[in-house]
């Protein structure tokens, strides 16, 4: 029996993460909000006094509804109260970035790399901006090589390292790069990307097309590869696979661009459950499972009673043939969220599918009792009815159901 | 120069006086600032009140051209116009026309030549569009355009009976005979809609500012064919470039493809750009498989002007687009029939990053045998140091000197004072103007002053302009391909209409021809089909060549 695809709720997320600072600003919110990255060292450190905090707190509110300018003015005001607060410092430039004030934003970074200069990622991002906008490549490199220092065993520092060799034009040691990052992550798609660059600039066209394809193989939304490899293609005089990987660029650059956001603000929040519930939900959308999995499952790692979280990785499963283990997510969220409707209803679709009919209808009976015009039950309840072969109460509960769609 | 066929009284190759070239003091390339000598008096009016209208940022164009056949280049400068709630301007900004007098003096010709246009105009485009052996020339605005026909007394306005006056904001324009019947036709580019009545507020760091290109609606642009007859019919979607998703700036036709008809390359603001393929029947969108629609990773970016030329002297026209602040200029080289990108491997990316480029010319300063670059700067935000420290309103213009094997370096501090000028530049074409055997300059500021930038670099470098004139194919020539072989190289070079930003350069064609005295082999490939081949010419001199009757 096939379950209409009507039962199964869609993918929602209706929960925060705790502590997540974006949470009371975007409640309910589908896609993901455009968000800059923000320093986990807002709040930490020493004791500040309580006017800087406030100012941190609501600069940070003001960088995560877009409204960058008063962003800059708050944490400026609180850089004039501590001027030794190395977040504010650091989320400064990160409004200044936004605001296109890169010359700006690179003294922002490095007075925060000045207060503390072990700070990674002020390194790393003011690395990125010397090499994308100012074309200071030396500075690029050394900030780069510092943020590699600090975290020599993650593959992020190596991949910018990379980035910024090859914009000095510096390849083998833009290869050495890439290749380290390779080696402490094989799953990470950029470093491969950022190879393949370094041997495409090099001449080495057929490595570089291998690289790329790897690629799209760890990431099947890397727009900008699957543009390489069109470009590849056309070098080489095969026009029908030139224009088959640039159509998949095409359609790819959109969802990429939404991905890459939302995977930019996880390097400056790796914790953040919220984000990864995101990132998890748009790679579904984005018919991207075992990515979405993967997100789905690393954001219930770090919040485990996030219900919401267990049914859109039920769904996930669900949507894939993966039956046990979307039962085994609903439970899950109904253990965490008694009240969850969503969830309940869910279960019953499962319970529908495997023919357990009792289970299908309570589980039905109790998303509608906590929601009482929620139609998608109502019509799993019919289904259930019209599987025992009562005609009269399938009729009376799809009546039921058109009213409710009615409303 | 390059319309009025009289001039040539032979068919066949004509000589004109062999020059000495100049040899001022001063650095190897030397450019001097020569407007205010030279009687250049122009005041560019954008309308500005304060009121942020997006159109004031666009600034205008400039053409080189000889309108009176008198052999030397005239100039024609475009000018904007007053917008509701600004003061008004007296007396009203017109376009001007400044006859050159010779000796590097300009007169302002506009009133006798009627060709004042007082629309708010944007740029400018100019070929012999009847065939009569006169240069005549299209405005476009930001409402209506215009076609002046010269009558060889003075220009007539005949928009409305030619049935060319589109009525959007116009931005650049060229002619070509993509139809190859030896009438030119004309595209003329569109960017948006913008209605000053209901223009939205924008604001950039809490700052005021101008509403950027995804803030209106694309229009698209307009082809029309020439039936040979003084009118013109509109064939934008019959030949396929009808499309609204751009907000098209520069604009240029050429033989991309050298399957013998003009191509046509749009360059788009924030937005992928468009390479239209002749392909006879109809034009094929075909930026994205060709390689130059975006970035070298794929993203669009905020294309401004354009040009072709072939600096890598490999026979086929490369290509250069001018982007935002902060983003690079993109270089594409032609690989046949498709482009790869050459910004980063040209040493020119982070050269340009700090730069908001408009005007840009493929030009051989220095007449070495390789064509450079001149790339014209300005933000368009005039306030732009209040949300932005390391940018700035008026900047200077960026001279990138080619040294070979694809590489350029940035010479524009070193140039002399012409160079180092900054302004809120936008459009630039090139002429030389004083016939003096190279290359000189002129770019309009955006709500300044025209700057006149003479060639005074000291070389004794030797060179070749050569002035095609069609008889079966256009009078004009557009279209005309010229392959000169010198030595052991090779050089090419279109004849062509439009170019850089909302501009026209002069029609003749400049080779710099390095210690070279003498052309071995000059082949043109006419807009007809037609070849013809020049052989042993002597260098400096300015050459007329009229295409034979006969194949």
């Amino acid at each position: 029996m096939r379950v209409p695809n009507s039962v199964l709720h869609p993918l929602i997320l209706t929960g925060l993460a705790a502590g997540d600072p974006g949470a009371q600003s975007q409640p309910g919110r589908r896609e993901e909000p455009e968000r800059p990255r923000l320093s986990p060292e807002d709040t930490d450190g020493p004791i500040e006094p309580r006017q800087v905090r406030a100012l941190c707190a609501q600069a940070s509110q003001a960088l995560l509804q877009g409204d960058y300018a008063r962003a800059r003015d708050l944490y400026r005001s609180a850089l004039e109260i501590d001027e030794g607060n190395r977040g504010a410092y650091y989320n400064l430039g990160l409004s200044l970035i936004k605001l296109t004030a890169y010359a700006e934003a690179v003294d922002a970074l490095r007075s925060a790399v000045q207060v503390d200069s072990n700070y990674a990622l002020a390194w790393y991002t003011l690395g990125q901006v010397y090499t994308d906008r100012l074309g200071k490549y030396d500075l690029a490199v050394m900030s780069m090589r510092r943020v590699v220092d600090l975290r020599p065993g993650e593959a992020l520092g190596h991949i910018g390292l990379g980035q910024a060799y090859v914009a000095a034009r510096d390849f083998a040691a833009a290869a050495s790069a890439y290749r380290r990052a390779i080696a402490l992550d094989s799953l990470d798609a950029e470093a491969y990307f950022g190879l393949g660059v370094t041997r495409e600039t090099q001449g080495e066209a057929e490595v570089a097309e291998d690289l790329y394809l790897q690629a799209v193989q760890l990431d099947p939304v890397h727009a900008k590869a699957y543009f390489r490899l069109g470009g590849l293609r056309r070098q080489r005089g095969d026009v029908a696979g030139a224009k088959r990987f640039l159509k998949l660029f095409e359609r790819m650059r959109p969802r990429a661009a939404r991905i890459s956001r939302l995977k930019s603000q996880l390097l400056s929040e790796p914790d953040n459950a919220w984000l990864h519930h995101q990132l998890g939900t748009l790679y579904s959308k984005f018919d991207l499972p075992l990515h979405a999995i993967r997100s789905l499952q690393k954001g219930l790692d770090l919040h485990s009673d996030f219900a919401p979280g267990y049914n859109n990785l039920g769904n996930v499963y669900f949507r894939h043939g993966r039956i046990e283990e979307a039962l085994a997510m609903y439970e899950a969220a109904i253990h965490y969220d008694s009240s969850y409707a969503i969830a309940h209803n869910n279960l019953g679709s499962v319970w529908l599918l495997k023919q357990r009919l009792d289970a299908a209808q309570n589980a039905f009976e109790r998303a509608l009792q906590l929601q009482p015009n929620y139609a998608e039950a109502q019509h799993g309840l019919a289904l259930v009815y019209g599987q025992r072969g009562d005609r009269a109460k399938e009729r009376q509960a799809l009546e039921r159901y058109e009213r409710m769609r009615g409303d | 120069m390059a319309c009025r066929t009289r001039w040539a009284a032979l068919a066949g190759c004509l000589l004109f006086g062999v020059r000495t070239l100049a040899s001022p003091g001063g650095e190897a390339l030397h450019w001097e600032s020569v407007a205010a000598s030279s009687g250049l008096v122009f005041q560019h009016v954008n309308g500005s009140s304060g009121r942020f209208f997006t159109v004031e940022t666009y600034g205008s164009g400039v053409a080189f051209f000889d309108y009176d056949g008198d052999g030397d280049a005239d100039l024609y400068l475009v000018n904007g116009a007053d917008l509701p709630s600004a003061s008004p301007t007296r007396p009203p900004p017109l376009n001007r026309l400044f006859r050159n007098e010779g000796g590097g003096v300009f007169l302002d010709a506009t009133a006798g030549a009627g060709a004042g246009d007082g629309g708010y105009g944007m740029g400018v485009a100019v070929a012999d569009v009847d065939n009569d052996g006169l240069c005549d020339f299209y405005v476009t605005n930001w409402g209506a355009n215009s076609l002046y026909r010269n009558t060889g007394v003075k220009f007539l306005n005949v928009t409305a009976g030619a049935g060319v006056g589109d009525p959007h904001m116009g931005t650049s324009a060229a002619f070509a005979d993509y139809d190859m019947d030896g009438q030119l036709d004309l595209y003329v580019a569109n960017y948006a809609h913008i209605d000053p009545s209901a223009a939205k507020e924008c604001f950039q760091g809490g700052v005021r500012v101008y509403c950027g290109p995804l803030d209106h609606e694309g229009v698209s642009g307009v082809l029309y064919r020439n039936r040979g007859d003084g009118t013109f019919e509109d064939r934008t979607r019959a030949m396929g470039v009808f499309t609204e998703k751009g907000r098209q700036l520069g604009v240029l036709f050429a033989d991309y493809d050298q399957d013998g008809d003009p191509d046509l390359y749009i360059a788009n603001d924030a937005v992928a750009n468009f390479l239209f393929r002749n392909d006879g029947a109809a034009f094929v969108e075909t930026a994205l498989l060709a390689g130059v629609a975006y970035s070298d990773n794929g993203e669009p970016e905020a294309g401004m002007g354009t040009d072709f030329g072939d600096y890598d002297n490999d026979g086929d026209p490369d290509l250069i687009v001018t982007n935002y602040q902060w983003e690079s200029n993109r270089l594409y080289r032609n690989e046949g029939d498709f482009f790869s990108d050459a910004t980063t491997p040209a040493g020119m990316t982070a050269a340009t990053l700090p730069f908001l480029g408009f005007g840009v010319n493929f030009l051989d300063v220095d007449n070495d045998g390789l064509r450079d670059l001149y790339i014209v700067n300005g933000h368009v935000d005039s306030n732009v140091r209040d949300y932005d420290h390391g940018a700035s309103y008026a900047q200077r213009s960026l001279l990138f000197h080619n040294e070979g094997e694809g590489r350029f370096t940035e010479v524009g501090l070193h140039a002399g004072p012409g160079m180092t000028l900054a302004m809120v530049g936008r459009g630039s074409a090139t002429a030389d103007y004083d016939l003096d055997g190279d290359v000189d300059l002129c770019a309009v500021s955006n709500g300044g002053p025209a700057v006149l930038l003479r060639n005074d670099s000291r070389n004794a470098s030797n060179w070749l302009q050569v002035k095609a004139v069609g008889t079966q194919s256009n009078r004009s020539a557009i279209g005309a391909r010229l392959v000169l072989r010198a030595g052991t190289g090779i050089q090419s070079a279109e004849v062509r209409s439009g170019s850089g930003y909302l501009s026209q350069s002069e029609l003749p064609v400049h080779f710099g021809l390095g210690a070279t005295t003498q052309v071995d082999r000059l082949t043109i490939y006419w807009p007809s089909g037609k070849r013809q081949v020049l052989e042993n010419i002597p260098a400096n001199q300015r050459l007329t060549v009229i295409e034979p009757e006969r194949k």
